[in-house]
């Protein structure tokens, strides 16, 4: 029987970068397929390319053995392949079956058949345990349910073989496991799964075969029981890679940020953040713990000054910046490494070194009489693309055309020039490739090792284990805890983001809170992107 | 709330909001606050203004707005579909001098001349729509010159001198008058009865105006986006030139100097009628609520004295206005939405 999909020698070039150069793939009927690979190794390229979203310049593809022409979403669609991407593409304002039938309502005459409608996702969501209320409006809703959504959407379009982007980047553990169950289920219905993953253990855990991916091409493909983590990596990046780190011991120095009793309100006036407290010495890295929307986000935007205070003080090096503009904190030594790096980081349409400048302009080595001096600025971004190691074209190439980590390495370069006394460091490795994961960690002990105080803030609670000197955990808005490095573990740390005391596993048996906290982190998750 | 019914709400409120009991519905001055708005200044004009308050101001206010309200609705469209037709009030005065000339000059019957028009406007508007949609010039640039080189082509072709004569069938149909009020507005009602129902209630209309909301999120679930975004300037040049026609029928005859005076009370009436009856976005109901507000507003002036200046003073308020407001319920969009449970 001829493979569900089928695809050969895949070829796209965007100017002088070969996204995929000549990618074979085959996906079987009822298998979960792992696409793993690092940023830029072309995954998301192919995966547009399979839903139409962009074509190819050479290469078929086969579905069932037909040899089929993807012009469009529509075309893809129709042949049978859906699509969950990373970043929902739903309608906020619309109910989940709106979302869901949307461009293919059942209709009574010429009307929509809003009950038949209902009815239909009602069933579906039914048989693949599912669970939506299908009147609720999407913006009301958390990622981890926007997200089955997303899944009834194709399921609805009748998929065959589903394309699911990432889709645990933006779920707690519990929703993860939720998921994997779901791909098994709906597998064992006869669909495919393409898989597209950063995560080592989700791919071992959940998939049949693993195709990886690197610099464009096929570089293994593995029978997921048969292989090892080591492998997998090593097929990713060419190399053995280790995310051990070795933090060499450092004399802490004076505090340079020290905050007290701070609170954030929001527009609403419900508090982000109530009476929280912390310092960071220089030489020193503060690692933030917390379940997404727990309020650091509140906490570190009040530090950088994009967020107004309701109360309590911050101060950098004995001077309270609470008033002041984000301008006068920078130039008062605070360096900030967002967590969006596409839309608050940079600026996409314009090029490396005009990312890299911003913020210096005024320096006086890059004008002459408010004049300034291009050669310079040139000069001076080709140094940082190569002391970062940013693969790019050249300084003038636009950074929109940059993969995740490229562009992170972009905003962590023009961060880490301006020798800030305080580096705020935002989930800095969010939806990096390994090599760069490895890349910016090292840059962060650098700095630390040069005394300059790091606030880092991360969901991943093994890089605020490996980095930190000390850690504090953030729940509901408060500081609940304050642990050193070497008192910290995994599991103590789970259960304080969860609300617990640190003592005991958390959770469900947790007497102390009515609700049991996931539902209640993952509804605290609702920001509309 | 029985299923059926939370369904019905679900279609006809996207955003959902439970169900109020009808007396608080119409509290809801988010929704209605125009309304409240144009009661007061009718009631307040009525005061003050001793000739205001009567059936022929009424009759005024109700008819004069036909070819205000088609042009309004064109821009909606195009709006919705997520364009600007800045050729909306041009398209509407060549039409209206292409009646005129075809029908005199040429001596062409006036079915036919309509016809003729109409097809032309059509044209124009898949013009529009290739050189922004295929080609990928920003529609408000691409109308902002296809409308000027429109209506300069139309002058040199018939001059830009008021013209009459044209057939008096014509006229007596448009202002043919049913219960007091001109054909024309009956019209203008069954038009915008007639987008409401494609737009909420039949599967294009729907991807119609969320392509429109957001294209991306439309493409990906296989809704053809480009041709939704060219639907929406070809409508709006068919709405502009039907609204061409029946400015012929109600004045007798065209005047190509008065197109400027219609494009700035589209826009206003355009983005004020989003602010009611489903706040945040361009609906019909609004555009017709709106237009009457607007006019309200324009003709109390008038019989207060004030004349001509006040027109532009008005409806430039009006529009500012109208986006601010429009701005300030985005943002309390937004931040109801993060406070959602």
């Amino acid at each position: 029987m001829a493979a569900a999909l089928e695809v050969r020698g895949i070829v796209k070039r965007y100017g002088a970068l070969v996204a995929n150069a000549g990618v074979d793939l085959v996906v079987e009927r009822g298998e979960i397929h792992g696409i793993m690979g690092e940023n830029g190794a072309g995954k998301s390229t192919l995966m547009n390319i399979l839903y139409g979203v962009t074509q190819p310049d050479a290469g078929e593809i086969r579905l069932g053995g037909a040899l089929v022409r993807l012009r469009s979403p529509l075309d893809a669609i129709r042949n049978g392949l859906g699509m969950v991407h990373q970043a929902f593409r739903l309608f906020d304002s619309l109910s989940v079956w709106e979302n869901i039938v949307f461009g293919r309502e059942p209709v009574r005459g010429w009307v929509v058949d809003g009950r038949t409608a209902r009815a239909a996702v009602a069933e579906l969501a039914e048989r693949f345990s599912l669970s939506v209320n299908v009147d609720a409006r999407v913006g009301d809703l958390s990622v981890g349910v926007r997200q089955r959504v997303e899944i009834l959407k194709a399921l609805y379009r009748e998929a065959r073989i589903l394309i699911l982007d990432e889709p645990t980047a933006v779920l707690t553990p519990r929703e993860a496991d939720a998921l994997a169950d779901v791909m098994r289920a709906l597998v064992a219905d006869g669909r495919s799964i393409l898989f597209v993953t950063h995560k080592l253990r989700e791919v071992l855990d959940v998939t049949d075969r693993i195709t990886v991916m690197r610099h464009g091409a096929v570089s293994a493909r593995l029978e997921t029981a048969r292989t090892s983590e080591q492998e997998v990596v090593r097929a990713m990046v060419g190399r053995a890679v280790s995310l051990d780190i070795q933090r060499p011991d450092v004399a802490t120095g004076d505090v340079v940020l020290e905050v007290d009793h701070l609170s954030v309100k929001m527009e609403h006036g419900h508090s982000a953040v109530s009476d929280a407290g912390l310092t960071v010495h220089a030489g020193e890295i503060v690692g933030i713990a917390g379940v997404a929307g727990n309020g650091q986000s509140e906490l570190i935007e009040a530090i950088a000054g994009l967020r107004r205070h309701a109360g309590g003080t911050i101060r950098l090096r004995g001077t309270e910046i609470g008033g002041l503009s984000v301008g006068a904190r920078r130039r008062l030594g605070v360096a900030y490494i967002p967590e969006d790096r596409a839309t608050v980081g940079t600026a996409g349409r314009a090029s490396a070194s005009e990312n890299l400048i911003l913020g210096f302009q005024r320096r006086r080595e890059f004008q002459r009489w408010g004049h300034l001096l291009h050669e310079r600025v040139l000069g001076w971004a080709q140094r940082l693309i190569v002391r970062y190691d940013v693969r790019i074209r050249d300084a003038q190439t636009p950074v929109d055309t940059l993969s995740g980590g490229n562009l992170q390495k972009v905003v962590v370069a023009r961060e880490l020039e301006h020798q800030a006394a305080l580096i705020i460091a935002e989930q800095p490795t969010r939806g990096v490739d390994i090599g760069a994961i490895e890349f910016i960690h090292r840059k962060l002990l650098e700095e630390r090792a040069r005394g300059r105080a790091i606030l880092l803030v991360s969901a991943e609670l093994s890089e605020i284990l490996a980095l930190s000197d000390r850690i504090l955990v953030i729940y509901e808005g408060r500081i609940v805890a304050n642990l050193p490095s070497r008192e910290a573990s995994e599991e103590r740390i789970g259960s304080l983001l969860a609300g617990g005391s640190g003592d005991a596993p958390p959770v469900e048996a947790g007497p102390l809170r009515a609700p049991s906290p996931a539902p209640s982190l993952s509804d605290a998750k609702l920001r509309d992107p | 709330m029985s299923q059926n019914q939370s369904a019905e709400v679900a279609i006809a409120i996207p955003e959902s909001r439970p169900r109020l009991n009808p007396l608080a519905g119409l509290l809801d001055i988010e929704r209605f606050g125009l309304i409240y708005v144009w009661l007061l200044l009718i009631a307040g004009y009525s005061l003050f203004v001793p000739s205001f308050f009567s059936v022929s101001t009424f009759q005024i206010v109700l008819g004069s707005q036909a070819t205000q309200i088609v042009i309004t609705l064109a821009v909606v469209v195009a709006l919705l579909g997520g364009e600007f037709d800045l050729s909306v009030a041009n398209v509407m005065a060549v039409a209206a001098t292409a009646v005129v000339t075809l029908n005199t000059d040429y001596a062409w019957p006036i079915g036919w001349t309509i016809l003729a028009v109409i097809a032309a406007a059509l044209a124009f508007g898949a013009l529009n729509a290739f050189i922004s949609v295929r080609i990928g010039v920003p529609s408000i640039i691409t109308t902002l010159g296809s409308g000027t080189l429109l209506m300069g082509a139309a002058n040199g072709w018939a001059g830009s001198a008021p013209r009459a004569g044209v057939d008096q069938r014509l006229i007596d149909l448009v202002s043919l008058d049913v219960l007091g009020a001109p054909l024309a507005i009956y019209v203008t009602f069954a038009i915008g009865i007639g987008i409401y129902y494609v737009l909420e209630h039949t599967p294009a209309g729907r991807a119609f105006v969320f392509s429109g909301q957001n294209a991306e999120v439309a493409r990906l679930a296989g809704i053809r986006v480009a041709r939704m975004r060219s639907a929406s300037l070809i409508w709006s040049s068919l709405l502009s030139s039907v609204a061409g026609i029946l400015l012929v029928g109600i004045t007798g005859a065209s005047v190509p100097a008065v197109a400027s005076g219609y494009l700035l009370p589209a826009f206003a009436g355009a983005f004020l009628g989003s602010t009611v009856i489903r706040p945040g976005r361009f609906n019909v109901a609004g555009v017709f609520i709106a237009i009457y507000f607007l006019v309200t507003g324009v003709t109390g002036l008038q019989l207060l004295g004030y004349t001509g200046w006040v027109n532009d003073v008005f409806y430039g308020f009006s529009l500012v206005l109208a986006v601010v407001l429009t701005q300030l319920i985005a943002k309390s969009r937004r931040s109801s939405g993060a406070r959602a449970p």
